[in-house]
């Protein structure tokens, strides 16, 4: 029966042509966000090609030095190319699997990160933080499809759904319809399925039918974002129903369903972040670098001081000494750095920490949250991004250091052999579901509040076929 | 097939329904009349489990309509004042969808185009949006759905309030070729002349009381008339009446 009800539920919307027209909109909207957010990934990979054809050409110039142009006489004047701290690497982070959903955070973190063996921690992401590449999006936000979706989708389905019953009070139909033999609540539910099936399913698929075109190939993560999109949809769907129950007629159950978007989308993700700044205020880059600045800068004076005091070996090492005492100045700057940064690393931490806990505060934050963990544009990622690089640089400093104690140069063998390479270790997909799962069980745990409000208000209610 | 025991209802002080003892057999119509307020919408609601007695039942075939309202209302069919369809759908898609809200089995578009014909309901009209029915139109879309449904009760409030005589009267035929089929009619009317006409037995109603029952058979219409009147205007003379007194007291 429940099956034939939904049946005539979706003939009769249908008959409306407003739903193929709701549609095409959403669809157009998702095209032209897609379209935004192909043109970024396309944009950053190519920064970051850019980025590893100049590692490349860098190595291969200093392998040609070492081949073919320091000779035992010009090497004292050229012959840095020979010396391990020459090495240049980068490290890089590549847009995640389904990066064209969204930009997320990934332009307020760096991308690369240029390694030397004596570069200051502090410093290494200081040439590749990307900024946006479109001033126009600070006055008029950005439209990717977590924008569509977070922002949009929710009046798409409550367009097709704010009158899901005050329709039948406002044309006199509750009472004839309620008089038929069947039961209030399985009436509202096959009219909520309907709608579900109609106002539901569609976007999903536009939605991954876009990402798709804009050349997603994860199986797992498309089935994800479905996921978290299909139960964000019945979530509004939730609220049009408990809204439908409380409200009088269509105009009360619009004012309703557009006040809880209002509340959900716009105010409570403000709100939240501003619950943010006050417990958890960002750390200051300003004041950041400065103090990181004044660290490394002290460990330098400090170590020149106790360098000047050292009297030149005889017979003269193949790597200056200069050198050595460089990296001890580096050794020594890094852990001041070290030390002055963990005040701004702990403050940073605990503001994460207090926007992962405000993920509750909103199905629409837990939304934004999750596509930007399958965009891979998320601040989890960033950071993560950024302790390996940090830690690949101390690899390289080990490497160098080895070089420096064993006063042995570079060779052309060392460039053939292949130098270290930053590889990117993704956090485990036991952490990566847990994530996505937290905010899927946000976003169901608020439709099945609604839901039993609803029931509550069901139960409650006698005046509901006046 | 339609009974009550003692059936009442107060909204906070004021008693909607008092103590009302009815009992309405298959094949019986019976009609009550009454000024607004008297209770006859109130125990329509009831018997359809849309309100919860104060105290007293309401029972269909037996049934407890609180108890299990469901199942009382699969032998009822209601007929309110104004019979709203989906304007969107046509007459014929609207009897599909009533159909089958009660289950009806086997509803196809030939069968549907029989009820509706049987109805009344012009073969022309049929396939047409009922946003453009009218009243009568829609009343009709109602009875095809009785008998689609062969329901076993009918509570009709007020039902031809609004409908031209012509419509009326068809509206009447109708009903009486339901009430042959077996069916007991609960209807809820102003109209003193076609009640006679139809019902079974009246009612006279009052301030929540069943007043006086009469066999229609018994009174002619300006008897039935009188009646009424004299009942309304002993209303208004109970409750004018302490106003006087007071005013008498020195």
């Amino acid at each position: 029966m429940m099956a034939a009800i939904i049946r005539m539920e979706a003939r009769r919307l249908l008959r409306g042509r407003w739903l193929p027209l709701l549609w095409l909109v959403f669809f157009i909207l998702c095209a032209g966000a897609a379209w935004n957010g192909a043109a970024w990934v396309e944009q950053r990979e190519s920064a970051l090609a850019a980025i590893q054809a100049d590692e490349r050409e860098t190595q291969r110039l200093r392998r040609a030095q070492i081949a073919d142009e320091i000779t035992p006489d010009n090497r004292m004047r050229y012959g840095g190319a020979l010396y391990a701290t020459a090495m240049s690497l980068r490290a890089t982070l590549a847009p995640g699997g389904l990066a064209v959903l969204t930009v997320g955070q990934a332009e307020g973190y760096p991308m690369a990160a240029t390694i030397h063996a004596f570069s200051a921690s502090n410093t290494i992401f200081d040439r590749h933080v990307a900024g946006m590449e479109n001033p126009s999006v600070l006055a008029a936000g950005r439209f990717d499809l977590a924008f569509v979706i977070v922002w949009l989708l929710p009046l798409l389905v409550l367009a097709g759904s704010f009158d899901l019953f005050a329709h039948e009070r406002e044309r006199g139909i509750a009472p004839w319809l309620l008089s038929q033999p069947v039961s209030p609540g399985r009436l509202l539910a096959a009219k909520a399925a309907a709608r579900a099936l109609l106002l539901v399913l569609p976007p999903v698929a536009i939605l991954l039918a876009v990402l798709v075109a804009g050349g997603a190939a994860s199986l797992a993560a498309l089935s994800m974002a479905a996921v978290l999109v299909a139960l964000y949809a019945l979530f509004w769907l939730a609220l049009a129903l408990l809204v439908n129950l409380v409200a009088g007629n269509a105009a009360q159950a619009a004012l309703g369903c557009l006040a809880g978007w209002l509340l959900l989308v716009v105010l409570l993700p403000a709100l939240a972040l501003g619950l943010a700044d006050l417990a958890a205020p960002p750390s200051s880059p300003t004041e950041r670098v400065n103090a990181l600045r004044a660290q490394a800068m002290q460990a330098r004076a400090e170590t020149r001081a106790a360098g000047q005091a050292t009297a030149p070996r005889a017979p003269a090492p193949n790597i200056p000494d200069s050198l050595r005492r460089r990296a001890l100045e580096v050794e020594r700057g890094e852990g001041l750095i070290r030390t002055a940064a963990a005040p701004y690393r702990a403050q940073d931490e605990r503001r994460l920490a207090w926007l992962d806990a405000l993920r509750v505060a909103s199905p629409a934050i837990a939304l934004q949250d999750g596509l930007e963990r399958l965009a891979g544009a998320d601040a989890a990622r960033a950071l993560r991004f950024q302790d390996q690089a940090h830690g690949f640089l101390l690899e390289v400093r080990a490497l160098v250091g080895r070089y420096l104690a064993e006063d042995r140069l570079l060779t052309t063998a060392d460039y053939d052999a292949g130098l270290p390479r930053f590889v990117m270790r993704e956090a485990p997909l036991g952490e990566r579901a847990g994530a996505l799962l937290f905010d899927a069980a946000v976003i169901a745990l608020s439709g099945a509040a609604l839901l039993l409000a609803a029931r509550r208000r069901l139960g409650r209610t006698t005046t509901f076929t006046e | 097939m339609l009974h009550t025991q003692a059936l009442s209802k107060s909204f906070g002080a004021q008693r909607a329904l008092d103590n009302l003892d009815l009992r309405i057999a298959p094949g019986e119509i019976f009609c009550m009349l009454g000024a607004n307020g008297a209770g006859k919408t109130t125990t329509i609601k009831l018997l359809l489990g849309f309100l919860a007695p104060t105290s007293g039942r309401a029972l269909v075939d037996g049934i407890d309509v609180q108890k299990d309202p469901l199942a009382a209302r699969r032998r009822l069919l209601y007929l309110p004042e104004q019979v709203a369809l989906y304007g969107e759908l046509s007459g014929l898609e609207n009897l599909d969808y009533f159909a089958g809200l009660a289950g009806v089995p086997d509803r196809t578009p030939a069968r549907l185009r029989g009820w509706l014909e049987q109805a009344g309901v012009p073969a022309a009209a049929i396939e047409r949006r009922a946003s453009g029915y009218s009243k009568g139109m829609r009343q009709k879309v109602a009875i095809a759905l009785s008998i689609a449904r062969a329901a076993r009760a009918l509570l009709l409030d007020e039902p031809t309030s609004g409908l031209d005589p012509q419509a009326s009267a068809e509206f009447h035929r109708l009903l009486l070729r339901q009430r042959d089929a077996g069916a007991a009619v609960l209807m809820a009317t102003h109209d003193l002349f076609r009640a006679r006409e139809v019902a079974t037995t009246i009612g006279l109603m009052r301030d929540g009381r069943l007043l006086r029952t009469l066999r229609a058979a018994d009174v002619s219409a300006l008897e039935l008339e009188q009646l009424y009147l004299e009942e309304m205007a002993l209303a208004t003379s109970s409750t004018s009446a302490p106003e006087t007194d007071l005013k008498g007291q020195p």
